[in-house]
C-alpha cells in the first residue's frame, strides 16, 4: 500500500498530465532541494545540482503527456537525476587530483585524541575529507555508498571497468582513513 | 587484492544482509592480524560516520529556481541549430566512410537541432546512451561525436579562436585554417592540429585518453607532464590519467575509429591487444585464462559484427571454450597456444 505521501505525489502526477501549473509547482517545491542534495554529493557543485534537478523538473513538464509513473515518484525524480548526473560528468572535465590539497586543510584542523573525539567532529573531519575527494574518486564512491550501486552496477553505468572501481573505493576509503589518522594526531 | 575484497563487503554491509561466505571471509580477515583486524575497524568507524547530507538542503532556493524553471517553461526549450546544409560534403566522402552514410540519416531526422540551458557563454552538444550527432561547425570543420559524449566550444569559436572541450569520444574533419589552430582540450591532454581527420577517445571516468590520427598532423601536449607527442596519419598516443604520462603507441590502433566504421581489423596483431579493441568496440569485458595465448598473433576481419560471433571465432581459430560470465562479460577457457 503506497503511504499518504506518495498517494499525494500520484495526484500531483496526474494533475501535471493534464497541465496543472499548480500540481507542477508544488512537487517542484517538494522535492527541489531534496534533489539537490542527491547530485550535491555526487558533485559538490551547488550550480550544477541545480542546474541538473531544473533539467529534470523540466523534461518532467515537457514529456508529461507520456508521464507513466508506478512506482514511488520520489524514487522515480532520485533516479532521473542521478541519471542525468551521470551523463553530466561524462560531459564534463573530471579534476585530475587534489589529494594533496584536500590532506593539507585537513590537517589544518587540530585535534583531541580519537577516543576523546565528538561524534560530530569526527564526522565533520570526515565530510571535509569527503568534499576534498578526487571527483573520479568521489563519484565512484557516491554511487556505490549514497546511490547503493553494487560495483558492477557502478561500473557499467560508469562504462569503466569492476576493477577500476574497486581501486577507486580503495583510494577514497585510503583518503578517509588518511584524514581521520592524522586528526588523531 | 584482499583489501579490495574486504571494502566491497563493508560497503554491501551499509545496505543488505551479508551471506554466510561473506561474514566468514571478513571474519577471518579479522582474524588473521591486528592490522587487518584495525583496517576493517577504521573503515567501519569511516563508513557509520558519513555525513548524509541532509542539511545541505538549506543551501537551495526552490521558489528562485521554481521562478526559472516557470520562465523557460513558458517560453519553450531554446533552440540553437548547428547544422544547415551540407549534405554534398557529405556525400562526396560516402565512398571511403561507411559512417557518413548514417551521418546522413541523422540529418534527413532533423536530428541536428539541440536544447541547451544553463551557461550561455559557451555552445555546448551531448549525446546520451546509444546515440551519436554530427555537427558542423561555423569553421567548415565536422565533428562525429559518439554516444554519451559533450563537446563544448568556447566563447567566440569560430570567429578570433577554435577552442573546444571534449568528454567522451569524439571523431574530427578539421578545416585548414594555418593562422588559427584548431583546439581540443581534455582533462589532461590538449590537442593541437591545422588541418587533419583524427579521434579521440576520453571516458571521463576511464584510466586514459586515446588518440587516433586518421590523416594530417596533430600535437597532443599533456598538460601535467609538459611532454608533448607528434602524430601523423595512422598513429595514436595514449595519455594514462592516473601516472599522468603520455606515450605514442608502438602497435597502432586501427581500430579506434570501429565505432564509426563498424568494422573490427585485425592485421597480425597480439590476440591481447585485439581482445582489448573488441572489449572497446562492444563495451564488454573478457577474462582471457590462458596466459601463453596472450602474445599469439590474429588476423581477421569483421564487418558490422555482434560481440559473440567475433568471440566464437576467436574460439574456433585459438580452441578456446567460450563462457558467458555475465551480462557484459565473457571468459575464454583454455585454448592451444604455444
Amino acid at each position: 500500500m503506497p503511504n499518504e505521501e506518495q498517494q499525494i505525489d500520484q495526484q500531483l502526477i496526474q494533475g501535471i498530465k493534464a497541465g496543472n501549473n499548480t500540481a507542477y509547482d508544488t512537487l517542484f517545491r517538494r522535492y527541489y532541494s531534496y534533489l539537490c542534495m542527491v547530485v550535491m554529493r555526487m558533485t559538490q557543485s551547488k550550480e550544477q545540482a541545480e542546474d541538473v534537478v531544473q533539467e529534470v523538473f523540466l523534461e518532467i513538464w515537457r514529456k508529461r503527456g507520456e508521464l507513466d509513473i508506478k512506482n514511488a515518484v520520489k524514487s522515480y525524480l532520485h533516479r532521473a537525476a542521478v541519471n542525468k548526473t551521470l551523463n553530466k560528468i561524462r560531459g564534463k572535465k573530471l579534476e585530475y587530483s587534489q589529494e594533496e590539497e584536500s590532506l593539507e586543510q585537513i590537517s589544518a584542523m587540530q585535534s583531541s585524541p580519537l577516543q576523546k573525539m565528538q561524534n560530530d567532529e569526527l564526522q565533520k573531519v570526515i565530510k571535509k575529507a569527503y568534499e576534498g575527494l578526487p571527483e573520479r574518486c568521489r563519484i565512484v564512491f557516491s554511487m556505490v555508498k549514497y546511490e547503493g550501486f553494487s560495483y558492477k552496477q557502478t561500473a557499467e553505468k560508469l562504462e569503466i571497468s569492476v576493477k577500476t572501481v574497486e581501486n577507486q573505493m580503495s583510494k577514497a576509503l585510503r583518503i578517509l582513513r588518511e584524514a581521520i589518522n592524522k586528526y588523531k594526531k | 587484492m584482499t583489501e579490495n575484497k574486504i571494502i566491497e563487503i563493508l560497503m554491501k554491509q551499509a545496505h543488505s544482509e551479508l551471506s554466510q561466505e561473506e561474514r566468514a571471509m571478513l571474519e577471518s580477515f579479522r582474524g588473521q592480524s591486528s592490522k587487518n583486524d584495525l583496517f576493517v575497524k577504521e573503515n567501519q568507524l569511516i563508513l557509520t560516520n558519513l555525513p548524509s547530507f541532509e542539511e545541505s538542503t538549506d543551501l537551495f532556493d526552490a521558489d528562485k529556481a521554481l521562478a526559472k524553471v516557470n520562465e523557460i517553461k513558458s517560453s519553450g526549450p531554446k533552440l540553437i541549430t548547428l547544422n544547415s546544409e551540407s549534405n554534398n560534403t557529405h556525400k562526396k566522402k560516402s565512398r571511403s566512410y561507411n559512417w557518413v552514410a548514417a551521418a546522413v540519416v541523422l540529418l534527413g531526422l532533423g536530428s541536428l537541432v539541440y536544447s541547451f540551458l544553463g551557461d550561455q557563454k559557451n555552445t555546448l552538444v551531448y549525446t546520451t546512451e546509444g546515440e551519436t550527432k554530427t555537427i558542423s561547425l561555423s569553421d567548415g570543420s565536422e565533428v562525429l561525436l559518439n554516444k554519451n559524449s559533450t563537446l563544448t566550444l568556447a566563447d567566440g569559436f569560430g570567429t578570433h579562436l577554435r577552442d573546444m572541450d571534449l568528454t567522451g569520444e569524439a571523431y574530427f574533419k578539421v578545416r585548414n585554417n594555418d593562422n588559427q589552430p584548431f583546439t581540443v582540450n581534455t582533462s589532461g591532454v590538449k590537442i593541437e592540429v591545422l588541418g587533419t581527420e583524427f579521434n579521440i577517445d576520453n571516458n571521463p571516468v576511464g584510466d586514459v585518453i586515446e588518440v587516433y590520427v586518421h590523416e594530417g598532423k596533430v600535437k597532443v601536449s599533456s598538460l601535467h607532464s609538459r611532454t608533448k607527442v607528434l602524430l601523423t596519419a595512422a598513429e595514436s598516443a595514449t595519455y594514462n590519467k592516473d601516472s599522468g604520462t603520455l606515450l605514442k603507441d608502438e602497435q597502432g590502433t586501427v581500430n579506434a575509429t570501429s565505432w564509426l566504421t563498424k568494422k573490427l581489423r585485425f592485421n597480425n596483431i597480439l590476440l591481447e591487444r585485439a581482445l582489448k579493441d573488441i572489449e572497446n568496440h562492444f563495451d564488454i569485458e573478457i577474462a582471457l585464462d590462458n596466459d601463453a595465448c596472450k602474445d599469439e598473433p590474429y588476423t581477421s576481419l569483421f564487418n558490422d559484427p555482434i560481440a559473440e560471433d567475433v568471440l566464437e571465432t576467436i574460439s574456433a581459430v585459438f580452441d578456446f571454450q567460450l563462457i558467458k560470465s555475465g551480462a557484459n562479460s565473457y571468459q575464454l577457457s583454455g585454448g592451444k597456444c604455444k
